[in-house]
């Protein structure tokens, strides 16, 4: 396989791994590419008829054809190589199936017992390779009676309650600015998957993983299922406090605006030396000798009052200069970078977090790396994500051992799809 | 998924027993549900590390370990003379994965750390809360989980290259990093600056994406219900519900039937960023008529893509919950009851997930897993 991208996946820890994925949108593909980013070969299969909604999301490049223009779907799949494929053509099933042959995981997000009307589900597919992994990614499971409702990972942030715990207690549910569960359930599913390679080398069986975007969501809502169960508590959004079930546990904790238009700076003070030196850095020395702030216990319940006097105290100053200023003095405090100012943070630079990597329709995709660094083997990213059916040919000839003729003729009876074609 | 897992803890505990909520709300530090939650499934042991008896049991504890996992500050394990390198000599094996704010170098190295910040540097902040108001967190630290689930990932990544090579390796994880994972993968929002050189904000009850944004929050008259595409193949379903209750107002022209925010195919019509909130207002006004349950009725009736905003009593008494066997009971001896624990977050069919036992009280398990090591453990 020639790699067009920036780093070859030869010492990657997944390098000898094969992943078939044919989800869509965002949580099924972004297993694919996290596993992508540890040196697995990940195709991307799709239809160049039915498109993935991902492709016709925005941010938009400005070059390229309009199918291969989204930032959405190029974030989604990250490090893959790309092939459309007919499912519902004779020949092409035929393709598929030497493609989950070739595969040591396939990764899918139909609605379950979709695979089965192509002989793809896990029954099949392990019949023919018993040490196949099969994940299948939905919003509620493979089974129970709202298994096949549709939907999206959004709705499933309403459901889970994790939109109950994001806002202002006066306000409504929030954290829906972005599709949350799509971006945090896929770590579940790679995690799993890989567990699950770990088991099939041992013992040569492999497995069915079903994930619930709604149960892995609910496992990230901290104590609210316990605290509901043992105290008969339903926890709530309360801004940024610092809460114990219903009570702040420390204060000041919040976020307070810094100079510049929404710009603001989050402060987490736990104890009397971290408050003491913000006093110091904020040039507020009096506020120490304050009755009302002298404990932590006495800072929590004049919350609010203590959170305007911070307000006033950094609203002129340079966001950046106090987040060092602070974080020097010893006061936990960062800055709530936009999208601009994650590109221009120090930090991430020095760790090269953002990677350009050469795109095939745009010039260039700026690529990222998974935040788990391995010292011998770490994250890379292998190539851009695919334009539609980019790999086709290379796919057919060297993956899957077709002749030139045999792969024209694939082509030429529609089993592999080239977009716009007839 | 079947690890034995060892807690080290100091001899006066981790600081996490003493914080809440606790069970009955009365404070101890073997009653914090955090502590329980973040815990449940670990055997757990006292050590002093800050002692040289307290280092050479864990020395000893290594050498039969295949991976360790710490969230000390960069250096602070190397000030106690405990090398990860030194101890993969007698171990070869040995996965050390070290969970930190900013990562083990950079210009933040040495910053100190919590989830709200976490979210901040990582760009999460920003996009949360409503846009008059200041950025806000979640309830539940959302940081710290993309912390853990990144190191889970690349711990495992790490073990399954040591079961196949030999040879194990340190994982170096960064919370800044992890977090800008979950903005949309990798480079989902950033790409909003690079490819169309705007920011998004955040945006309160609806999704930003950039050139739109569409509401999933309505308000009901019982509480919250989500919507993730208004203008999805359920609209002309909506609008006739919403006409049989006089309630479709200017909705009712059929226009809108065909109505999208995306580049309109054949036979679709365009509607503006005021068209949209205009019909996401007469949406609000109808919903508010009635209650989730009323809503969900309808939903699954006429096939609408709404779905009820739910706290956790409505979880725990959900039918697909309940028929996938979702949550756990763990008894808790000493509170003399079980407790509710979230279930598996994920469905294996051949290795199934389980919580084994509840979280450890503090030094429980020394004596067994000192005197199978032959060293002499701290007494709890």
């Amino acid at each position: 396989m020639s790699t067009d991208g920036r780093t070859a996946n030869g010492g990657g820890a997944l390098s000898h791994v094969n992943v078939l994925d044919l989800s869509w949108v965002a949580a099924g593909p972004l297993v694919g590419a996290i596993f992508a980013q540890y040196g697995a070969t990940v195709v991307k299969v799709e239809s160049a008829v039915r498109l993935d909604v991902a492709r016709s999301s925005p941010p938009m490049a400005k070059q390229g054809r309009a199918i291969d223009r989204s930032g959405y779907f190029a974030a989604m799949n990250l490090g893959k190589i790309g092939v459309a494929v007919d499912l519902n053509n004779e020949r092409g099933l035929e393709v598929m199936h030497r493609l989950t042959d070739w595969a040591d995981v396939v990764i899918e997000g139909f609605t379950p017992g979709t695979l089965a009307r192509w002989g793809l589900d896990y029954e099949s597919l392990s019949a023919r390779k018993p040490g196949i992994v099969l994940i299948s990614m939905t919003l509620q499971g493979q089974t129970g009676p709202s298994a096949t409702v549709p939907g999206y990972g959004l709705q499933v942030h309403g459901m889970s309650g994790m939109g109950t715990l994001i806002g202002w207690p006066d306000g409504p549910p929030t954290g829906v600015t972005l599709a949350y569960p799509d971006y945090v359930v896929p770590m579940f599913a790679a995690f799993a998957g890989i567990a699950a390679l770990d088991h099939r080398d041992r013992t040569g069986e492999g497995q069915h993983i079903d994930v619930s975007q709604m149960e892995a969501l609910i496992n990230v809502t901290g104590t609210a299922t316990a605290d509901y169960d043992v105290n008969g508590r339903t926890q709530l959004r309360d801004g940024n406090r610092l809460m114990a079930g219903d009570t702040p546990r420390a204060a000041p904790h919040g976020v307070y605006p810094v100079r510049g238009d929404d710009r603001w700076i989050a402060i987490s003070v736990t104890n009397d030396g971290e408050w003491r030196a913000l006093c110091e850095v904020l040039g507020k020395p009096d506020w120490t000798n304050d009755s009302r702030f002298k404990t932590n216990e006495a800072r929590c319940g004049t919350d609010e009052e203590l959170d305007r006097l911070v307000a006033e105290a950094t609203r002129n100053h340079d966001g950046h200069e106090l987040m060092e200023a602070l974080q020097k003095a010893g006061v936990v405090a960062g800055l709530a970078l936009d999208q601009e100012g994650l590109l221009r943070d120090p930090q991430l630079k020095h760790r090269a977090h953002f990677l350009p990597v050469a795109h095939a329709e745009w010039g260039e995709q700026l690529g990222e790396l998974f935040g788990a660094r391995l010292s011998e083997t770490p994250p890379v990213v292998q190539r851009a994500a695919p334009t539609l059916a980019q790999h086709n040919e290379q796919v057919a000839r060297e993956v899957l051992g077709y002749s030139q003729e045999e792969f024209d003729g694939l082509l030429a009876d529609g089993a592999f799809e080239l977009y716009g074609a007839d | 998924m079947g690890a034995d897992v060892i807690k080290i803890e100091p001899p006066n505990g981790d600081e996490v027993r003493r914080a809440g909520p606790f069970a009955e709300d009365r404070p101890g530090i073997e009653r914090s549900l955090l502590w329980m939650v973040l815990n449940a499934g670990k055997r757990g042991v006292t050590l002093d590390l800050e002692s040289e008896e307290g280092r050479a049991s864990f020395r000893r504890l290594v050498t039969e370990t295949d991976l360790v996992i710490e969230s000390f500050a960069p250096g602070h394990p190397s000030s106690l003379g405990i090398e990860h390198e030194e101890l993969r000599k007698d171990n070869p094996k040995l996965v050390w994965v070290s969970v930190t704010g900013f990562g083990q170098d950079g210009p933040y190295r040495d910053y100190k750390w919590s989830d709200m910040v976490g979210l901040a540097l990582g760009g999460m902040l920003y996009l949360w809360g409503e846009p008059e108001r200041p950025p806000t967190h979640a309830m539940a630290s959302q940081a710290y989980y993309h912390a853990s689930l990144g190191a889970a990932v690349g711990g495992m990544t790490a073990l399954y290259h040591a079961h196949r090579t030999g040879r194990g390796q340190r994982v170096d994880v960064s919370m800044q990093e992890m977090v800008t994972f979950t903005l949309a993968g990798f480079g989902g929002i950033t790409g909003y600056w690079t490819l169309e050189g705007r920011n998004i904000t955040r945006a309160g009850p609806a999704i930003n994406l950039g050139a739109m944004v569409s509401r999933v929050v309505f308000p009901c008259k019982d509480g919250h219900v989500a919507v993730s595409t208004l203008f999805g193949p359920h609209f002309p379903r909506l609008i006739e519900l919403m006409k049989r209750d006089g309630a479709a107002e200017f909705l009712a022209d059929d226009k809108w039937k065909s109505a999208t925010r995306f580049t309109p195919m054949p036979g679709q019509w365009q509607c503006t960023q005021e068209d949209a909130d205009v019909a996401e207002g007469v949406l609000e006004r109808w919903l508010q008529r009635y209650t989730r349950a009323e809503i969900m009725r309808m939903v699954r009736e006429h096939e609408l893509m709404i779905f009820a905003v739910q706290t956790v009593p409505e979880n725990l008494e959900s039918e697909q919950l309940k028929s996938r066997n979702y949550f756990r009971r763990i008894e808790h001896e000493s509170l003399r009851r079980a407790i509710t624990y979230p279930g598996p977050p994920v469905v294996l069919s051949k290795t199934p997930w389980s919580v084994a036992r509840r979280a450890p009280t503090l030094g429980e398990h020394n004596d067994e897993v000192f005197s199978a090591i032959g060293v002499s453990g701290e007494r709890a």
